[in-house]
C-alpha cells in the first residue's frame, strides 16, 4: 500500500505542513486566518492557471519561460479590446497566447532549437517590445475586467481550467503523446506518432494559459504597467518542482502536483512576510528554499531507485 | 600443468541484496584457452565477468592468476594486472574521437611539455587499429557517427590496448552481422596465437561451439559442468543451460512455405543513399526475413519501409486498403508496426511504467472517438495491460508501477513486441527481434510470431542470424550493397551456404 503513493507528492504534503506549521507559529498565529488564507488562494490562482499550461512543455522535458511577456500581452490586448467589448477579452488573450506558444513550438519543434534559449530570446525581445509599447500609452482594466479580480469568479474558472487541463493530460492520447515525447522522443517516433506536430500544439497551449492568466493579471494590477508579470515565469516553474512534477518530464507529470505547488510558493512568501521578514531577505529564503526542494527530491528519487532494485533482487 | 598456466576461480560467491548472483562458483581456465560461459539471462556469467574484471567484489571465494592471488579492486587494477573486458552495453563516447576513446584514461601517455599531443595519440590509435586489422575506422573520426559494429570493434581494440593476456568479451558478437563477426573471430585467432586467455559469453550457442575451445554452464549462480566444445551438440549445450528439455526444437518443423497469396505490403523500386531499386511482395501469413552483410541495407530497408529515412523513392503500398505509406503515421494507419533493432533508445520508455510504454501506441485506439483529445477510460486501460502482459506472459510484479528498465532483457523485448501484439496488425516489420534474449525466450519469441502467422500477421524479420532467417521464414530476402539479389523460398531448402554464397 505505502508504495501506491507517489514520493514527490509525499514529500510536497510534508513540505507544506512543515510551512504551515512554522510560519504559523513565526507569524503569531496571523497566517492562519480566514482572511490570509483567501488571500493565499487569490495570489496563487494566476500562478496555478499558467502552470496548467506549462505543466504541458514540462512533460516534454522541454520549458517555456516566456510566461511573464506573453501574460502582460495578452492581458494588456485584452483590457483594450474589453474596453469596447468585455465578450472579446478572452478570445484576444486566448489567440495572442496560441500566437506566442505557436511561434515557440514551430523554433523548438521544426527548426530544433532548443525550447530554454529560444523562449528566452522571445522573452527578450517581447518585454521590450512591451515595454516600448505600453511606454506612451496608458491602459486601464475596464470595470468588467476588474471584477474578475473576484474569487467568485477566479476560483470556478480555475477549477473548470484545472478539470480541463487535467483531463487532457491525463486521459487523453495527446497527453499520453506529451509525456511519451519527455520520456524518450525516439520511441515516439518509432511509435509513428508526429513527435513535431504534438510538440508544437503543447508549446501553444502553454501560451493559450498564459494569455489566460495575463487577463487575472492584469484584473489584479488594474492596468498595465511595463514590469508587468515580470518574474512570473520562476513563480510559475517553481510551483511547478515544488509540487513534485519531474524536472525531466515524462510520466510523473500529474496536474495535482501543481495543486499543491502554486499556494505553496505564494504560501512561503506570504508567511515570511508576516513573519516580518524584509524584501530581499523573502527572497534569498525563498531561493534557499528551492535549492533545498530540489535536493531533496534528487535523494528521494535516489532512495526510491535503490528500494526498487532491492525488491527485484528479493522478488 | 603447474599453476602458474592457469586461472583459477574457487568457491566465488557473489550476493545482491537477496540474490545470490553467484553460488560457489569454480572454474580453472588454462592459458591459452578459449573459454565460453554458457547460461540463461540471470545465470551469473555476467557477475563472474565482472568480478574477474574488477567491475565487483567477490564476498566469498579465491582467484589465483597464474599462481599468484588475484584480487582487483577496480577495472583500472584489473587491467594493470593484465584482465580486461568489452562489456556487452557501455559503448564509445559519442562527441570523442575513436583515438580518444581507445586512450580513454590514459592519455597522459600522450603528453608533451603537459600538453596532450593529439598527433601522437592518433598515430598511437592508428597503429592499435591496423594491428588487429580494423584498418576502415580512422582515429579522427568522431565516435559518434560510426556504426554499432564500428563502435564495437573500438571498443574491443581499446580493451586490447591495455596488452592484457586475459580478454574477456561480454556479447560483443550481439551487435555485429555476419562480415564483422569474422573479423571479430580472426582478431580472436590472432590474440590466441599471442598466446592470450580469452572468456567468451555469448547468447548464440552455435557460434559459442564454433569459437570456444570448452565452455562452463552456469545456472541460476552455479557451475553445472564444464564441457569440451568438441564433444557436446547444439541441443545438449541448450539443454545444459536450461536444465529442462526444451519442448521440441526452437524454430518451427514445416520444409514447407505456408501462406496466403493475398499481398499485404508491396514495395516498388524503393532506392535512398543506401538501397537500390528494392522491390518484392509481402503475403498475408508469411514470414519473409531479410539477411545481408553489415552494410548491405538490410536495416536501412526496414527504416525506409517505415518511412523514417529521408530522400526516399520508389512506392510502398499498403495492398490491402491500397494506401501509400511514406511516413511512419501512414503505417500505423495501414495496421502495420515497426520494431526497432535499439531497443532501449528507438522502442522504450525505460523510466515509464510497464503500463505506460505497452498503452501508449494503443491510445487513439482505445479513446473516444478515436480523437486525439478523446477520452480513454480507465477500465480500457486495465483491459489492455492484462491482455498485453498475459499474451506475452511478461514477468513484471506490477505492470502499473515497475519501470521498463528494471525489466530483464528478454523481458523488455516482450514489451516491446506486446504493445503491437495487442493491436490488430495486418504487418509487422521487426528488425532483429531475438537480439539479446536467452534461448528460452527466443523459443517464446518465435513461438509468438508461429502463433500470429497462422493468424495471418504478415511479418518481415530483418536478422543478423542465419540461423534464425533458416528456422523461421517462409522466404529469404538476401541484400547486397543495398540490392535485392536473390530470393530463397522453403521448398528449396535453405542452408547457410546458399545464403552466405549471394550475400558476399
Amino acid at each position: 500500500m505505502f508504495r501506491k503513493i507517489d514520493k514527490s507528492l509525499l514529500m510536497s504534503i510534508v513540505i507544506l505542513v512543515l510551512v504551515v506549521v512554522v510560519f504559523q507559529i513565526t507569524s503569531k498565529g496571523s497566517l492562519l486566518t480566514k482572511r490570509n488564507l483567501l488571500n493565499i488562494i487569490n495570489q496563487s490562482l494566476t500562478t496555478a492557471i499558467a502552470g496548467l499550461g506549462l505543466i504541458y512543455v514540462g512533460a516534454m522535458g522541454g520549458t517555456n519561460i516566456t510566461t511573464g511577456v506573453v501574460a502582460a500581452v495578452a492581458g494588456s490586448a485584452a483590457a483594450i479590446v474589453a474596453q469596447q467589448s468585455f465578450a472579446l477579452a478572452f478570445p484576444v488573450a486566448i489567440l495572442v497566447g496560441l500566437l506566442f506558444g505557436l511561434f515557440l513550438g514551430v523554433i523548438n519543434a521544426v527548426f530544433k532549437v532548443p525550447s530554454f534559449m529560444a523562449s528566452l530570446a522571445i522573452l527578450i525581445a517581447g518585454r521590450a517590445a512591451y515595454v516600448w509599447y505600453v511606454s506612451t500609452r496608458v491602459i486601464f482594466a475596464p470595470m468588467d475586467i476588474l471584477t474578475l479580480n473576484k474569487l467568485e469568479y477566479k476560483l470556478p474558472i480555475l477549477l473548470s481550467l484545472t478539470v480541463l487541463m487535467g483531463y487532457i493530460l491525463e486521459y487523453t492520447p495527446f497527453g499520453n503523446y506529451v509525456k511519451a515525447i519527455g520520456e524518450n522522443e525516439n520511441a515516439v517516433r518509432f511509435m509513428g506518432i508526429s513527435v513535431r506536430r504534438h510538440k508544437i500544439w503543447a508549446y501553444a497551449l502553454s501560451g493559450i494559459m498564459f494569455g489566460i492568466a495575463g487577463i487575472f493579471l492584469i484584473a489584479r494590477s488594474g492596468g498595465a504597467s511595463h514590469t508587468m508579470g515580470t518574474g512570473m515565469e520562476m513563480q510559475v516553474m517553481m510551483a511547478l518542482f515544488i509540487g513534485g512534477v519531474p524536472v525531466q518530464g515524462g510520466t510523473g507529470t500529474k496536474i495535482f502536483k501543481l495543486l499543491f505547488g502554486a499556494p505553496l510558493i505564494v504560501l512561503l512568501e506570504n508567511g515570511l512576510v508576516l513573519s516580518g521578514s524584509s524584501g530581499p531577505m523573502t527572497q534569498l529564503i525563498k531561493g534557499l528554499a528551492l535549492l533545498a526542494i530540489v535536493y531533496l527530491s534528487v535523494r528521494l528519487n535516489k532512495v526510491e531507485r535503490l528500494r526498487e532494485r532491492k525488491e527485484l533482487q528479493a522478488a | 600443468m603447474t599453476d602458474s598456466n592457469l586461472f583459477v576461480v574457487e568457491n566465488v560467491s557473489k550476493r545482491f541484496g537477496a540474490t545470490l548472483a553467484n553460488n560457489n562458483v569454480s572454474l580453472t581456465i588454462k592459458k591459452g584457452e578459449i573459454r565460453g560461459l554458457a547460461g540463461e539471462n540471470g545465470s551469473g556469467k555476467s557477475t563472474l565477468c565482472s568480478i574477474i574484471c574488477g567491475i565487483h567484489r567477490l564476498d566469498e571465494g579465491t582467484m589465483t592468476k597464474w599462481g599468484q592471488p588475484y584480487s582487483p579492486a577496480s577495472p583500472i587494477d584489473a587491467n594493470n594486472g593484465g584482465v580486461a573486458m568489452v562489456v556487452q552495453e557501455l559503448g564509445v563516447i559519442e562527441n570523442l574521437s575513436v583515438a580518444e576513446n581507445i586512450f580513454l584514461g590514459k592519455t597522459d601517455l600522450f603528453k608533451s611539455r603537459g600538453l596532450l599531443s593529439v598527433e601522437q595519440m592518433n598515430k598511437a590509435a592508428a597503429h592499435e587499429l591496423k594491428k588487429w586489422g580494423v584498418d576502415d575506422i580512422s582515429p579522427q573520426a568522431n565516435a559518434g557517427r560510426l556504426s554499432i559494429e564500428q563502435r564495437k570493434l573500438v571498443e574491443l581494440v581499446r580493451a586490447l590496448s591495455v596488452n592484457p593476456d586475459i580478454l574477456i568479451l561480454d556479447e560483443i558478437t550481439q551487435a555485429l552481422s555476419h562480415d564483422k563477426r569474422d573479423l571479430l573471430y580472426s582478431i580472436v585467432d590472432q590474440c590466441i596465437q599471442q598466446g592470450m586467455t580469452i572468456i567468451v559469453v555469448t547468447h548464440d550457442t552455435h557460434e559459442m561451439l564454433r569459437l570456444t575451445d570448452s565452455i562452463t554452464v552456469l545456472r541460476d549462480g552455479s557451475v553445472v559442468g564444464t564441457v569440451e566444445s568438441k564433444e557436446i551438440t547444439e541441443s545438449d549445450l541448450k539443454r545444459m543451460m536450461v536444465g529442462r528439455e526444451l519442448s521440441g526444437n526452437l524454430y518451427r518443423g514445416d520444409e514447407q512455405e505456408q501462406h496466403h497469396d493475398q499481398v499485404v505490403l508491396s514495395v516498388k523500386n524503393l532506392s535512398d543513399a543506401k538501397l537500390r531499386d528494392i522491390t518484392f511482395e509481402l503475403r498475408k501469413g508469411e514470414i519473409l526475413a531479410v539477411c545481408g552483410l553489415s552494410d548491405g541495407g538490410t536495416h536501412e530497408l526496414g527504416e525506409a519501409i517505415f518511412g523514417i529515412r529521408e530522400h526516399r523513392t520508389g512506392s510502398v503500398v499498403a495492398t490491402v486498403s491500397g494506401q501509400q505509406l511514406n511516413k511512419p503515421l501512414d503505417v500505423i494507419k495501414a495496421r502495420g508496426a515497426y520494431l526497432p533493432k535499439d531497443r532501449d533508445d528507438h522502442g522504450l520508455m525505460l523510466n515509464a511504467s510497464v503500463r505506460d510504454n505497452l498503452l501508449v501506441p494503443s491510445t487513439k485506439r482505445l479513446a473516444w472517438g478515436k480523437n486525439v483529445l478523446g477520452y480513454i477510460a480507465p477500465k480500457k486501460v486495465r483491459e489492455l495491460t492484462t491482455e498485453a502482459v498475459d499474451t506475452m506472459s511478461i514477468k513484471t510484479y506490477d505492470a502499473n508501477l515497475q519501470k521498463v528498465g528494471s525489466l530483464s532483457g528478454g523481458n523488455k523485448q516482450k514489451v516491446s513486441l506486446a504493445k503491437w501484439l495487442v493491436q490488430n496488425l495486418d504487418f509487422f516489420i521487426l528488425d532483429c527481434p531475438t537480439r539479446g534474449v536467452d534461448v528460452g525466450v527466443k523459443g517464446y519469441i518465435y513461438e509468438k510470431m508461429m502463433e500470429a502467422k497462422e493468424q495471418g500477421l504478415a511479418i518481415l524479420m530483418i536478422t543478423e542470424e542465419l540461423a534464425e532467417a533458416i528456422g523461421m521464414a517462409d522466404r529469404i530476402l538476401v541484400l547486397r550493397d543495398g540490392a535485392a539479389v536473390k530470393t530463397l523460398t522453403r521448398s528449396e531448402g535453405f542452408t547457410e551456404e546458399k545464403i552466405v554464397e549471394v550475400m558476399m
